[in-house]
């Protein structure tokens, strides 16, 4: 059967698509960024509960989550919408496959958020409900990224969809995908290596050199691990992908290569135990590897589809409108925010 | 037709949509209301350096953080979710289109959720200037998301111009736009103060305050829920006025349903106000925040009613004018044609219907176009109890005509084996109901003497006749009667000879039913009637089931005429009283059929299914009127000429109505859909069309195909402007050609001419049959009187319907009583010749009309 058949047409979109990726690549970096943020303090801090180790620092990030996972919320919304808009027919269609397990995401999200404002409510008064709650929240939070990594790995493996003739229930999930666990640990490792980085600053911000130590081991030990699974998520890649980031895509490789790189300038400056220096080196590492990640989409689906043939009808008013919005926004948060840390140590 | 369907049963589309939809709403409308309810309590509890009722507005923003930023945000990236699993082809139009709209929506969102944190986080650390000012940020931005969000939900149920634009502006600032960006506002205000009661309830006495904090506070509660909901009802009403007529029509109108949202939408209303001054009393605080709680519920229903009229107002689509509720695109049923909507929806996974897969061709079917909004066996919009009011070729008939049937529903997209298949699937295979087919019913001979008549002795001649070529009973026992069972006779007496006269004084006739149930059968008398020569019995108590219970369509009577004096009987004869009760209402409607082997009568189960499409299409509670025990009188609203019954001002007749509803869901067929409700089956119980024009003519040659026949009820119908006459006429196309060619027709009052085919009562040309109507009553073949003024048509060629020679199914010569009585010749009295039965002597003059007496 030929399955690319089954592809879904597509409407036109209101800009070129370049714009549109862009800003898709833009809003999923913040994204990610707070996901790592989120799931590793709270999988650092769950540490710290557990062993009793660094439990002021689980009570510092236990404090922040709630925080970092409102932001990791809404930075997901927008990167939800543009990749409707360029790959809707796709990502429509893979969400119908596990429609059941998609739609319990919510639910998950729901449940993992109040946990986190009752394990830090909790802290002092019901430790046992407290590390409770962490535990259940942050296996809801990871039981959602599994949903996430399911749905963005079956959008682009057509030959999965075949399993709708058999399984039209929407209960399906991509476990057959090779790339689906070498991607899913990929991301995984990289939550608590990006939030020991986090820990490390906030130890420097609050003097506490414990913290620094504690969070910089996080952040190495696991970095050097991500290069296995890093090698391990290029090698499940299906092989013409593969090979385009062996050189074959000059943009592709180009980009995969910078990405390990910084990596590897966080890693040695983290190694050198200077977190401000690795801070911005992995969040320029992460860019990159979330633009590699943008480019396995495309290459991936290449064969049968490229955001570039999706007819375009040009409407600049409501772009202009949203650039107004977004400007006005950003000075909005950056008044207030300024205006919070202004008044630091007043209150 | 592009994308995958998800597969469901028992929880279908529609319970999800509720669920996460009223869900989402009612939350996110409070994080705009309640925005404003923080800063300006924050404000209040300052002014009046009250530390009770700061604490109160700290208590309550953590509650609002809770309950808006985890719960409410949340829903709302769910209702993107289950929106995409559910109508992928809608939201990917409403994305693409809206891209930038939602974009700046999210940047809107952004913003509240920093101002709201810092608020949160601010309050003890902020200056109070700076802190207020958060609140006020915040709830400008609240605002401005949903000002934002307003123009993409509005332009789904009124796009407006960009139906044709297809500009961004056009959709977002749609004819809704400003109605409904007022009517949610004032929401929003209410639930902030519904919320409001929840934490306010619970302030604490502090020392000396004696509660006096927490009195101000659900006081202030009771006004932010009161004074929004005039504005409510305002705006509820301004935005129920600027919808686009059809739309209009249908929430104020068309169904019940949506009525019934309106009425839940202020009675929920008048709920939160009563709530909201119970609340303003001093309770004791064990029953005061239950009470709250409780109060907070009736805002769930205020907003959640309100998007159910929106919703509904939306029906039959998801986009308006643009995408079905089923995710199909407008305009799918008119490309798939033919070819089937299965071999070109690309993830069906059966391609076409075959007798082997006919149930499970309907189950995918059903997946692909009903279950977005209907579940099996669900709690929400469950198909079974639908399903269960029709049979599999009702079903057929209907999803051939769904969307005019039922302006809620979208069309159904396929072709005729599809819609069979899903017909079959939703019996069949959701209720386990086997297909009925319709067996030839074996009729039995009945014997059928005449009168004896000496044409030496004899003086006079008894002609007899009934009025209706069949007279259909119509009722279902104790839910709803249409035509009751009684008929009407005419006999005209004539002395014989030369010259013959019509007696009309110093007799007296009457006619008596022959082997009628006990209590029938009594002689009637028969009057005069007025303007004419002979006599008439108007209501005589009929049945297809006699004294022996055995179905009989065709009872006898005996007439006769007497000396008024002597009481000596002057003349005898008998003629067929056609009377039947095969409606064919089962055959669709579903119910058991009141007569197992005839297939006659309808029975109360099927009465109430049809009774229970009429309320849910006109609004009406006839169903519930039955169960209370009053039986409906059809005619009591439906005119009907036949009968007299004036029926209602404004409401179609009951001949328009019904053939102008049924015209849709039984068309593009021949004599065969007039046998779905009338008794002319061929191989039925009563084969009523038994006279000379039956046995080389069908229905249709004098009456139109079941469409054109409509078309010319409903043309005069409009005359009068009556409901539903111009939306019936719209749905109709007749199969002989354009509407314009049919002339209006008065049903009953107005019949086909015989004059237009026998033109000078010549040789017929049956393509004249159809749309040449007499003029007036008086013309009709019933009340027609020949040239010379002396006989009615049907005195000496039958009744219509069995005109002579006509053949009987229960016996050939039972409609030809009296030919063969008074000539033996089954043919019109008189012919060949036969003048002399009347004026003893032959004749050869045609006085009576032209060509009466053929050249040998």
């Amino acid at each position: 059967m030929d399955l690319a058949r089954l592809i879904p047409a597509a409407e036109a979109i209101p800009s070129p698509w370049g714009w549109l990726e862009a800003l898709l690549l833009l809003t999923f970096i913040l994204h990610v960024l707070f996901m790592n943020l989120t799931v590793g303090s709270a999988a650092i801090a769950l540490y710290g509960r557990i062993t009793g180790r660094q439990r002021d620092l689980a009570r510092e990030l236990g404090h922040r989550l709630p925080t970092t996972l409102a932001l990791q919320i809404n930075f997901g919304v927008a990167p939800l919408l543009f990749v409707q808009v360029l790959y809707g027919q796709f990502l429509y269609t893979s969400s119908v496959l596990m429609a059941g397990w998609w739609l319990s995401a919510i639910a998950a999200v729901i449940l993992g958020y109040y946990c986190l404002y009752v394990s830090d409510a909790k802290f002092e008064s019901a430790p046992g409900l407290s590390r409770l709650a962490l535990g259940l929240s942050l296996g809801m939070l990871l039981y959602t990224g599994f949903l996430l990594s399911n749905n963005m790995t079956l959008m682009l493996r057509l030959e999965a969809w075949g399993a709708y003739a058999q399984n039209p229930t929407g209960s399906f999930l991509n476990v057959s995908d090779p790339t689906l666990w070498a991607r899913y640990a990929h991301m995984l490792l990289a939550a608590p290596a990006v939030a020991g980085l986090y820990a490390a600053l906030i130890g420097v911000k609050k003097r506490r050199l414990d913290w620094v130590e504690h969070g910089l081991k996080w952040f190495t030990r696991l970095t050097m691990a991500q290069f296995l699974v890093g090698a391990w998520l290029l090698m499940a890649l299906p092989r013409p992908v593969m090979l385009a980031f062996m050189g074959r895509d000059r943009l592709a490789s180009s980009l995969l290569a910078a990405g390990v790189l910084a990596g590897l300038a966080a890693l040695l400056m983290g190694l050198k135990k200077q977190p401000g220096a690795a801070a911005w080196l992995l969040v320029f590492s992460v860019a990159l590897m979330a633009a590699t990640r943008a480019q396995v989409r495309l290459l991936t689906l290449a064969p049968h589809f490229t955001p570039a043939t999706l007819p375009v009808t040009p409407d600049n008013t409501p772009l202009l409108a949203f650039v107004l919005a977004l400007a006005f926004g950003l000075a909005a948060i950056a008044y207030m925010l300024r205006v919070y840390t202004k008044s630091a140590g007043r209150g | 037709m592009e994308y995958p369907i998800w597969h469901l049963t028992t929880l279908g589309g529609g319970f999800w949509i509720a669920l996460i939809g009223t869900f989402h709403v009612f939350l996110a409308h409070f994080a705009v209301g309640g925005g404003l309810y923080l800063t300006l309590s924050e404000i209040y509890a300052r002014r009046q350096n009250s530390p009770a009722l700061l604490a109160h507005v700290k208590k309550h923003t953590r509650f609002f953080l809770l309950i808006t930023m985890v719960a409410g945000g949340v829903t709302g990236v769910g209702i993107w979710f289950i929106i995409g699993l559910l109508s992928p082809q809608a939201t990917s139009t409403l994305i693409k289109t809206f891209v930038y709209g939602f974009a700046t929506e999210w940047v809107f969102f952004l913003c509240e959720i920093v101002a709201l944190l810092v608020y949160y986080y601010g309050f003890e650390r902020l200056s109070p200037r700076d802190h207020i000012r958060m609140g006020w940020l915040y709830f400008l931005f609240a605002l401005l998301s949903l000002f934002t969000i307003n123009g993409i939900v509005g332009f789904m149920l009124t796009p407006g111009k960009w139906l044709v634009t297809h500009n961004f502006w056009d959709g977002f600032f749609n004819p809704t736009f400003w109605p409904q960006a007022v009517l949610r506002t004032a929401i929003s205000l209410t639930l902030a103060g519904l919320f409001g009661f929840v934490t306010a309830t619970r302030i604490p006495d502090e020392d000396g305050d004696q509660g006096d904090a927490r009195e101000r506070m659900v006081r202030l509660a009771a006004a932010w829920t009161l004074l929004p909901l005039f504005v409510c009802f305002a705006a509820g009403w301004w935005y129920i006025k600027a919808l686009p007529d059809a739309q209009q029509q249908m929430v104020l109108l068309r169904s019940a349903r949506i009525t019934g949202f309106v009425r839940d939408f202020q009675y929920f209303g008048a709920a939160a106000a009563i709530g909201a001054l119970l609340l303003a009393v001093r309770l004791p605080r064990a029953v005061r925040f239950p009470l709250a709680l409780c109060v907070l519920l009736t805002g769930w229903g205020l907003i959640g009613s309100f998007e159910f009229v929106r919703e509904a107002a939306r029906k039959p689509y998801l986009i308006y004018g643009h995408t079905y509720s089923n995710g199909i695109q407008v305009g799918a049923d008119k490309a798939v044609g033919e070819a089937g909507y299965l071999a070109q929806a690309k993830w069906a996974r059966i391609k076409s219907v075959t007798p082997e897969n006919r149930l499970a061709a309907g189950a995918e079917l059903f997946q692909h176009q009903c279950a977005s909004c209907h579940s099996i066996g669900g709690p929400m919009n469950d198909i079974k109890p639908w399903a269960a009011t029709l049979t599999a070729d009702g079903l057929a008939g209907l999803l051939e005509a769904l969307n005019l049937a039922n302006p809620a529903m979208p069309p159904f997209v396929g072709n005729k084996a599809e819609r069979e298949a899903l017909a079959a699937y939703l019996t069949e295979g959701l209720l386990g109901i086997p297909p009925v087919a319709e067996s030839p019913v074996v009729l039995a001979e009945l014997p059928t003497p005449a009168p004896a008549f000496d044409p030496q002795k004899d003086e006079y001649v008894l002609l007899a006749w009934s009025g209706l070529g069949m007279h259909m009973i119509v009722e279902s026992q104790g839910v709803f009667t249409l035509r009751p069972a009684l008929a009407e006779l005419s006999a005209q007496l004539i002395k014989r000879g030369d010259s013959p006269s019509k007696v009309t004084e110093g007799v007296e006739l009457t006619c008596a039913v022959e082997g009628a149930k006990e209590g029938g059968g009594q002689p009637v008398d028969m009057k005069i009637l007025e303007g004419r020569d002979w006599f008439q019995a108007p209501a005589i108590r009929i049945s297809p089931r006699g004294a022996s219970g055995v179905f009989n369509p065709y009872p006898l009577v005996t007439v006769e005429a007497r000396d008024a004096a002597t009481k000596t009987v002057l003349a005898r004869t008998r003629a067929v009283l056609p009377v039947s009760d095969e409606v064919g209402c089962a055959s669709c409607h579903g119910g058991a059929k009141a007569g197992s082997v005839t297939g006659a009568g309808i029975s109360p189960e099927t009465g109430q299914n049809i009774l229970r499409i009429h309320d849910r299409m006109n609004r009406t509670s006839l169903a519930s009127q039955v169960r209370a025990g009053k039986t409906v009188a059809c005619t009591s609203c439906h005119a009907d000429p036949l009968t007299g019954a004036e029926g209602k001002d404004g409401l179609l007749g009951i001949s328009a109505a019904l053939h102008g509803f049924h015209a849709s869901t039984l068309k593009g067929q021949g004599p065969e859909s007039c046998a779905r409700c009338h008794p002319s089956r061929p191989d039925g119980a009563t084969r009523f069309l038994r006279g000379l024009h039956g046995q080389v003519l069908d229905c249709t040659t004098c009456h139109g195909a079941l469409e054109d026949h409509a078309v010319g009820l409903l043309k005069r119908e409009l005359e009068t402007n009556k409901r539903g006459a111009k939306r019936l006429l719209s749905q109709i196309t007749p199969q002989s050609g354009p509407q314009d060619k049919i002339p209006p027709r008065t049903a009953w009052a107005q019949t086909p001419d015989c004059l237009a085919c026998h033109q000078e009562f010549g040789a017929p040309d049956p393509s004249r049959a159809f749309g040449n109507w007499t003029k007036a009553a008086p013309d009709r073949f019933k009340s027609r009187l020949d040239e010379m003024g002396a006989l009615s048509c049907p005195a000496c060629h039958g009744a219509q319907h069995a005109l002579y020679p006509a053949v009987n199914p229960y016996g050939a010569d039972r409609d030809n009583i009296q030919p063969l009585q008074y000539q033996k010749l089954a043919r019109p009295m008189g012919a060949r010749g036969n003048c002399a039965v009347c004026h003893k002597v032959a004749k050869t003059d045609s006085l009576h009309h032209p060509n009466m007496i053929r050249k040998p």
